[in-house]
């Protein structure tokens, strides 16, 4: 079957996410989208991937949970675990590298974990856009030791980049995927990839307001909807464009 | 007929008078910018040098940063570089602007293989608790000082 998916979304749990951005308005967007693969990615904390899973489960909708974490070079990479236990495992690997700076909600936002009622049940101390102390290598070990997806994200892009901030991919580094922001199309980013060669190319909206949501997204071949299978297919590129 | 030509041969005169001073100036410029100095910078301020390479440097000219296409786009040949990033690429992209030095601040430490392949292209990676600022300030006084004598 073939999914259209977009693979990078933020919550309300990203302080530049808006407030709107409430699990129950991301699986409604979703549906309005037609989208039946959807990634939530917050800034270096998976903490309302869970309960977007199991909202949207009853929508046919499948959430690859996750985050979007922020490496000691700046750079923004999609790390997808398989099941809520390497989920769990990944959220407290995250939570031991945090720097010690505390958000500021006035300037950069609020951070808050929700429930399906949009209660808020908690709200994180420390700021989330802040680098984390993981080196990106160090990063792609471990999401390949928990049996997820590492996808360095909006590689074109000037800031948070592997572009901007390392120069060209690292020839050692084995992403299963890249991502690219949704300002370029696959095809035109093709064309030239320099340094990123023949990889597998993902291009998903990155939308913190829910109207951004969809903006941009591909379509997987799989057969099963599950996490593997979609996995499998991103690594062996079997992405088609949209 | 004559007055014009006079003219002409006054101004073609003039420019050339002028293309040799502004060569001879360009030179003197070029020469100050390019002319190599000898620093041993754990003599200078307090650094550790992480790599098996010489102690001492011959650099022209600093150029700091972190974002590394930055650095592929403006540092030039000779130049010490100051940086907080220890990632391999960092090794890969002072080969290419032959960048015979390479200080990380902050107290970062270099990854294993970035320092492995450093001493591979014969580059001295230097480690320092110092902030870019100041170790770039006390490079300037000491590149500045050495022009002067």
């Amino acid at each position: 079957m073939r999914l259209k998916a977009d693979l990078h979304i933020h919550t309300v749990l990203s302080p530049c996410g808006s407030l709107w951005m409430s699990p129950a308005i991301i699986v409604q967007r979703a549906l309005e989208e037609g989208l039946q693969v959807i990634g939530i990615t917050d800034h270096n904390s998976c903490l309302n991937a869970a309960i977007i899973q199991s909202m949207a489960q009853s929508h046919g909708i499948f959430v690859m949970t996750g985050a979007e974490v922020c490496t000691a070079e700046d750079v923004h990479c999609l790390c997808f675990m398989k099941d809520l236990h390497q989920l769990d495992v990944f959220q407290k690997y995250l939570e031991t590298h945090y720097t010690t700076v505390q958000n500021n909600t006035q300037r950069f936002g609020e951070q808050l974990v929700v429930d399906e009622n949009e209660n808020i049940i908690a709200e994180v101390p420390q700021l989330l856009l802040a680098a984390t102390n993981i080196s990106i290598n160090a990063l792609r070990s471990k999401v390949r030791e928990l049996g997820g997806l590492f996808i360095p994200a909006h590689v074109n892009r000037s800031s948070y980049s592997i572009s901007s901030q390392l120069g060209f991919m690292p020839p050692d580094l084995y992403p299963d995927a890249i991502e690219i922001s949704r300002q370029i199309s696959i095809q035109q980013f093709s064309e030239n990839p320099g340094s990123f060669g023949k990889l597998p190319i993902i291009q998903s909206s990155d939308a913190h307001n829910p109207e951004d949501i969809g903006r941009a997204y591909i379509f997987i071949n799989t057969k099963n909807l599950c996490f593997e299978s979609i996995a499998e297919a991103i690594r062996t590129n079997k992405i088609i464009s949209m | 007929m004559k007055c014009r030509k006079e003219n002409q041969d006054h101004k073609m005169k003039n420019t050339d008078e002028y293309e040799q001073k502004h060569t001879k100036y360009q030179f003197q410029q070029n020469a100050k910018r390019m002319k190599t100095i000898h620093i041993e910078p754990e003599k200078i301020f307090d650094c550790t040098l992480a790599t098996r390479t010489p102690k001492q440097i011959a650099f022209s000219g600093v150029y700091a940063g972190d974002l590394l296409s930055d650095v592929m786009g403006h540092a030039r040949e000779g130049n010490i570089w100051v940086t907080m990033q220890t990632h391999k690429n960092v090794a890969a992209i002072a080969g290419l602007k032959d960048i015979r030095a390479v200080i990380i601040v902050g107290n970062n430490q270099p990854d294993a293989d970035m320092l492995s392949q450093c001493e591979c292209e014969n580059i001295s990676v230097f480690t320092t608790g110092l902030r870019t600022y100041e170790v770039c300030g006390m490079l300037y006084e000491y590149e500045k000082k050495s022009h002067e004598a």
